[in-house]
């Protein structure tokens, strides 16, 4: 299959019906104060579904602690992180860069029927409390954040951090989370350790 | 059970562009195979692609790359998205 210029190809009419079909990530450009700039109708309705829409301009409040968290891995060696700031949404995030401006985008699909981090469970024969801390983690928090949310030492936190990543042959945070979602075949774009 | 174009849907790469099909902003360094969508401008045909698109249909843009062109509402001129997936179009064709 090959493009030539001034064909006036539209679409391609050799694409598998299957990849035509497949639901494609809703987007949405957020500035540095993740205030919504650019958007697509469809990502904002889909977050009204799943959170329920805040203020004009601003993400639900769900969605923003997560990708405030998400965004300070974002630097000039890590271009990525992806979280789930409640269970069926996942939110893949970039930064995207002009000679004027720049921005966040956010690409928002729904999870998988199979709700992940459940599938993980059975998968990888989790404990409760390494639920717990999945599910904090796919959230995009870290240690000091999770030790809070369960009232636990971030050192313990570490400790079914570790197991985790024993668990389900992790070799960091980033690696577990694409394992987590169904990404771990050669993925480059999940978040960072 | 998943089929394999699926499980390369992380691969992707966003440009943003303005009505004209300029580049507006972009990710920075992307993976070899979204390359020729990662200078300072892209290429002729993307460009007229991006620019008279029906929204949301998926284009092939490659053997290895299609794309989807996103329409934006909002503040600081229309713009719109372009987003290259990795898709396994030989493996699904078969």
């Amino acid at each position: 299959m090959s493009l030539k210029a001034g064909t006036g190809h539209r679409e391609s009419p050799r694409l598998p019906h299957a990849i035509k079909q497949r639901a494609r990530p809703r987007l949405l450009l957020v500035d540095d104060d993740l205030r919504i700039v650019q958007y697509e109708a469809a990502a904002l309705a889909l977050l009204d579904e799943m959170c329920g829409l805040a203020e004009t301009g601003r993400l639900p409040a769900p969605v923003e602690t997560a990708v405030v968290k998400a965004v300070r891995d974002i630097d000039e060696q890590h271009h990525h992180a992806t979280v789930m700031p409640v269970p069926a949404l996942i939110i893949h995030i970039s930064r995207v860069h002009g000679s004027d401006r720049s921005f966040f985008a956010l690409m928002l699909e729904r999870a998988s029927r199979r709700a992940p981090v459940a599938s993980a469970v059975r998968r990888y024969s989790l404990t409760n409390r390494e639920r717990e801390v999945l599910e904090l983690i796919m959230r995009g928090l870290h240690a000091p954040d999770i030790a809070t949310e369960l009232s636990i030492s971030p050192t313990t936190v570490t400790g079914y951090f570790k197991g985790l990543l024993r668990k389900t042959e992790s070799k960091s945070r980033a690696e577990m989370i694409a394992k987590v979602l169904g990404w771990d075949e050669g993925d480059a774009h999940a978040p960072h350790s | 059970m998943e089929q394999p174009y699926q499980r390369s849907r992380v691969h992707r790469y966003v440009v943003i562009v303005d009505q004209s099909g300029n580049v507006v902003a972009r990710e920075d360094q992307p993976e070899n195979i979204f390359a020729p969508y990662a200078s300072g401008e892209l290429p002729q045909e993307v460009r007229s692609i991006i620019t008279s698109a029906r929204p949301g249909a998926p284009h092939a843009v490659s053997e290895d790359v299609i794309m989807h062109v996103v329409p934006f509402k909002g503040t600081g001129g229309r713009l719109r998205a372009a987003i290259f997936e990795e898709v396994r179009v030989r493996a699904a064709n078969q």
